[in-house]
């Protein structure tokens, strides 16, 4: 507190040797200066947004088409025609199992850390280990998945939903975690003066009372997986046909993306440009779900 | 009026029986859960390094001393494996990514806690919403296709200009034809990391107490005065948190590296020139990774990361929570 | 509607309180609940130390005492909401119809089921109306139909009027004063033996306040009731029986809540033994 006030007066006090005129006029520049450096650093972060978008709407809108989204993968990539069709079923088939394996677990495990751990040293390792699992390279946990299911089976959409749970998880914990906590005590000590035991005070008050806010960051890990490329590209082989079973090769949009932008061809980045699109739009509209959903919640707390 | 009304009798108070073992059913389920995150993180370290050890065993120390990683039999000699051109690469490339990504990051968090009104704050805060969940690899395909071919221009400026100066022209070499390089790829992953930074460092800048902030206004501090005078000193800690967490990240990037990059072994100062990284090289080479044990070495690969990584998020979540607790203690 | 009515009577005629006749109940107050030599530590702290009285059946008992001298963590203790605290023990005895609720095989869970509490701030639950009343039925499987039952625990907590269109509507959606008396009906729903009450009024304006009031003069005659209050006169007017709590410095300089006097309350009010107890009355409330 005190070294912060004098922090502040040093700028002040430095220049008294200086005329009371150039003095203002340096910090007014510095100030000008900084608060420009501020608006630009706004404008540069929006330039990319803005270019990836229209670059992917623009190139990939013209793709999109009912065959397109349906009909299979080319042999050749470098010849035009098919679809991407295996990809999308291959993408929703394994973030839909992921999401049912890696939800359930991570608010299980968010339970454990709220609501029964709390500050223990068990509870505090895995709070601290799962930030660290957040940031585990996804290329990283596709090598897990290699080497721990892959290895000893196959590789399939099976494989690819685990590496993907294993992303979401840490996710889906640290967001219902936050979410668990804003739930008032004084619910949770109103059932229990009820009778009711505490498995069911957490499953009949505090996670409808939290409900939407660990909907909405799921979803939002959920949007987040069905973007994983890397992990996706060591763990589930590769399709030119629907695969709606979890053993045998499958394929995803983002990987379908990846190979097609390798391919020098231009029939290859079309195909590309519109899978993007595809992908953009499945992402944000999740995300834009999963806001509408938080949104609510914010208006039902009050 | 006081007569007593029928209660129920009470009951014994020791009915327990089916609903005290739930609850600890539950209890341990929900344990377990939670332990998981702890199994899955030593699981990852044992498969990944049981798979990785035939390499490590055949490249011995040279795995982290080599520059040269020839996953074939040349001429009768057997494969070499050395990870240090892609610790090299990853080092160039997030250490580029975070010269731009840490700046911008900063201006974008101070723009929204200082600066903006209130209702382009709303704007700006779904922009870098929608740039955190544009997948990495539509970066990837916008930066081979679009900013590769157009930096390619630029860069020759750059080189033109600068290329014979000392050590300035070291740097700014000769580019790759398509722009793929440390400098495109550095670029690219700093874009993708602005959302972390930004998320962190703007929660951090949140927490400076108003009276910090009155009292250097009150000195008669200009804007800037004032965050460098009252902002800054405060959020140091969760600062470094957070170019930490951004760091991890930006080593850690895979796939959009991978197409922009330019695939190539090599340590050069030339920031232009084609390299690799340590994930980019494992997505590229796994389909193909050359004679036995390759598969193996690219396996090795990614247990230098994970370690690395793992060392660095520890670090950062250790500094966000110190950060954490010092400015819950300070507000309280 | 009757409630308000009544209020006016309940103001004027203090002397209702002070009669012993009225407050009698019919069985002359036979103890529900007996505490014994109870002290409440919180880890090494003894917040409250060596407590002794008796909650008499179809009476309300009400707590007073200055802040922070243990009424709270007393009360907690009589349906083991203590449990929840990490570090908090309970030693002496305190019994519920003879049986030791602290005892080793005792389920804190039938305690709370039959020793309910009401608490300080209201806390509905973000549900319906309905859904708040019917929850403890629901939890606790009473048997019988639901809509009736709802219906009952309403009126018993005279909100059945006012919400009795809007049940659909959430429970946070009323005033503080009506979620205070829904929370009443969620606890009077599963009919519990005795309600504890931290303050429940503290969170109230006066007409609020009066009309809980009423409701605890009308539930005593089925319940039994404990009450803690920082309101004298709210002690005064509504409790049969009063426990004058204060904190007081041992030896070691360190402060530990203390049971002072115990005793009917007219008494307590009029002719304080104690002259602690007294001060603190006429402190405040002359
Ligand atoms: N959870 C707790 N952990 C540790 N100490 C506590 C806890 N709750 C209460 N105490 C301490 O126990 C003592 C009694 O607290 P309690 O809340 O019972 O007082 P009270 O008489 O209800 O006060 P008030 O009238 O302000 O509600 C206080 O010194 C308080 O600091
Ligand atoms: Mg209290």
């Amino acid at each position: 507190m005190t070294t912060t006030v004098q922090a502040a007066q040093q700028p002040l006090s430095a220049p008294s040797g200086l005329g009371r005129g150039s003095l203002a006029t340096r910090r007014r520049l510095a100030n000008t200066l900084v608060r420009t450096g501020i608006w630009l650093s706004v404008i540069i972060a929006v330039v990319p947004v803005a270019l990836v978008m229209y670059y992917v709407i623009a190139k990939g809108a013209k793709m999109i088409s009912w065959d397109f989204l349906t009909k299979p993968i080319p042999r050749q990539l470098a010849n035009p025609g098919g679809g991407i069709g295996p990809a999308i079923a291959g993408t929703l088939l394994m973030t839909g199992l992921a999401s049912l394996l890696a939800i359930p677990l991570g608010v299980l495990g968010a339970i454990y850390l709220n609501e029964y751990g709390k500050q223990n040293a068990l509870a505090r390792s895995v709070r601290l280990m799962s930030n660290v699992m957040t940031g585990v390279p996804s290329i990283v946990m596709g090598l897990f998945i290699y080497t721990a299911v892959v290895l000893t089976t196959e590789q399939s959409g099976l494989a690819g939903a685990l590496a993907l749970a294993c992303l979401m998880l840490p996710v889906v914990i640290r967001s219902s975690e936050e979410m668990l906590r804003l739930v008032p005590d004084e619910l949770r000590q109103a059932s229990l003066a009820l009778g009711a035991r505490k498995w069911r005070t957490i499953v009949t008050v505090v996670l409808p009372a939290a409900v939407s806010g660990i909907a909405s960051g799921a979803l939002l890990g959920v949007a987040r997986a069905a973007g994983e490329t890397a992990p996706i590209v060591l763990v589930v082989g590769l399709t030119q046909r629907v695969n709606w079973h979890l053993s045998g090769s499958n394929t995803a949009l983002p990987v379908q993306i990846y190979r097609n932008a390798t391919e020098p061809f231009e029939a290859a980045t079309d195909r590309a440009w519109g899978a993007a699109l595809t992908l953009v739009v499945i992402v944000l509209l999740a995300t834009l779900i999963s806001r509408l959903i938080a949104n609510r919640f914010a208006i039902k707390e009050r | 009026m006081t007569q007593i009304t029928d209660r129920p009798p009470a009951q014994p108070l020791t009915a327990r029986g089916r609903g005290a073992a739930s609850d600890r059913a539950f209890s341990a389920v929900s344990l377990a859960a939670g332990a998981l995150v702890l199994a899955i993180l030593v699981l990852i370290l044992v498969t990944t390094l049981r798979e990785a050890w035939p390499a490590l065993k055949y490249a011995g120390l040279g795995f982290v001393t080599s520059p040269s990683w020839v996953p074939l039999e040349v001429d009768g000699a057997g494969p070499v494996y050395g990870a240090l051109s892609f610790v090299y690469g990853t080092t160039v490339v997030s250490i580029i990514a975070l010269i731009f990504a840490v700046p911008i990051s900063i201006g974008i968090a101070l723009f929204l806690t200082e600066l903006a009104p209130t209702r382009l704050r709303s704007t700006v805060v779904t922009v870098i919403d929608l740039l955190a969940s544009i997948p990495s690899v539509v970066f990837g395909l916008w930066g081979i296709i679009v900013v590769g071919p157009a930096l390619v221009k630029v860069y020759n400026g750059l080189h033109g200009a600068l290329g014979d100066i000392p050590v300035l022209g070291s740097l700014f070499g000769e580019p790759v034809s398509s722009g793929r390089g440390f400098m495109t790829a550095g670029m690219i992953v700093a874009i993708m990391i602005i959302p972390i930074i930004t998320s962190i460092t703007r929660e951090v800048f949140a927490t400076v107490p108003d009276a910090d902030k009155q009292a250097a206004y009150a000195l008669g501090a200009t804007q800037w005065e004032m965050i460098r005078g009252a902002v800054f000193p405060h959020s140091f800690g969760g600062m470094v948190g957070a170019v930490m967490l951004g760091l991890g990240r930006a080593m850690g990037e895979t796939i959009a590296v991978a197409l922009t990059i330019g695939a190539a072994t090599q340590i050069t100062p030339n920031l232009f020139a084609a390299g690799n990284t340590l994930a980019s090289v494992i997505a590229l080479n796994f389909g193909d990774p050359g004679v036995p044990p390759g598969r193996s070495a690219l396996i090795a690969l990614g247990v230098l990361l994970f370690a690395i990584t793992v060392v660095i998020n520890y670090a950062a979540a250790v500094v966000v929570r110190r950060a954490d607790v010092r400015m819950k203690g300070a507000s309280a | 509607m009757t409630a308000t009515n009544d209020r006016p009577a309940v103001h004027i005629d203090a002397g209702w309180r002070h009669d012993g006749a009225e407050r009698q109940p019919a069985d002359g107050g036979a103890a529900l609940m007996e505490l014994r030599d109870v002290s409440v530590f919180y880890g090494d702290y003894e917040a409250v130390r060596g407590a002794t009285l008796p909650v008499r059946q179809n009476e309300i008992t009400a707590m007073i005492g200055p802040s922070g001298c243990g009424k709270s963590t007393i009360l907690r203790a009589l349906n083991r909401m203590n449990d929840l605290i990490r570090g908090a023990r309970v030693t002496g005895t305190i019994t519920y119809l003879g049986q030791d609720i602290y005892a080793r095989d005792v389920d804190p869970i039938q305690v709370r089921r039959q020793i309910g509490m009401v608490f300080q701030k209201p806390n509905p639950f973000p549900k319906s109306i309905y859904e708040n009343v019917a929850y403890g039925i629901k939890i606790n499987n009473i048997k019988g139909n639901m809509d009736d039952m709802v219906e009952e625990a309403l009126t018993g907590a005279a909100l059945w009027d006012e919400v009795k269109d809007k049940l659909k509507t959430s429970g946070m959606a009323l005033s503080g004063g009506q979620q205070q008396r829904l929370c009443i009906a969620r606890t009077i729903a599963i009919k519990p033996a005795v309600i504890l009450m931290d303050e429940p009024c503290s969170a109230l304006d006066p007409i609020a306040t009066g009309r809980i009031e009423d409701l605890m003069y009308e539930l005593c005659k089925q319940y039994t009731i404990v009450i803690v209050t920082h309101n004298m006169q709210q002690a005064a007017r509504v409790s049969h029986h009063t426990a004058f709590f204060t904190a007081e410095v041992d030896e070691k300089q360190v402060r530990h809540g203390r049971l002072v006097e115990f005793g009917e309350t007219g008494r307590i009010f009029t002719n304080p033994k104690d002259p602690r107890t007294e001060g603190y009355i006429t402190g405040r409330f002359g």
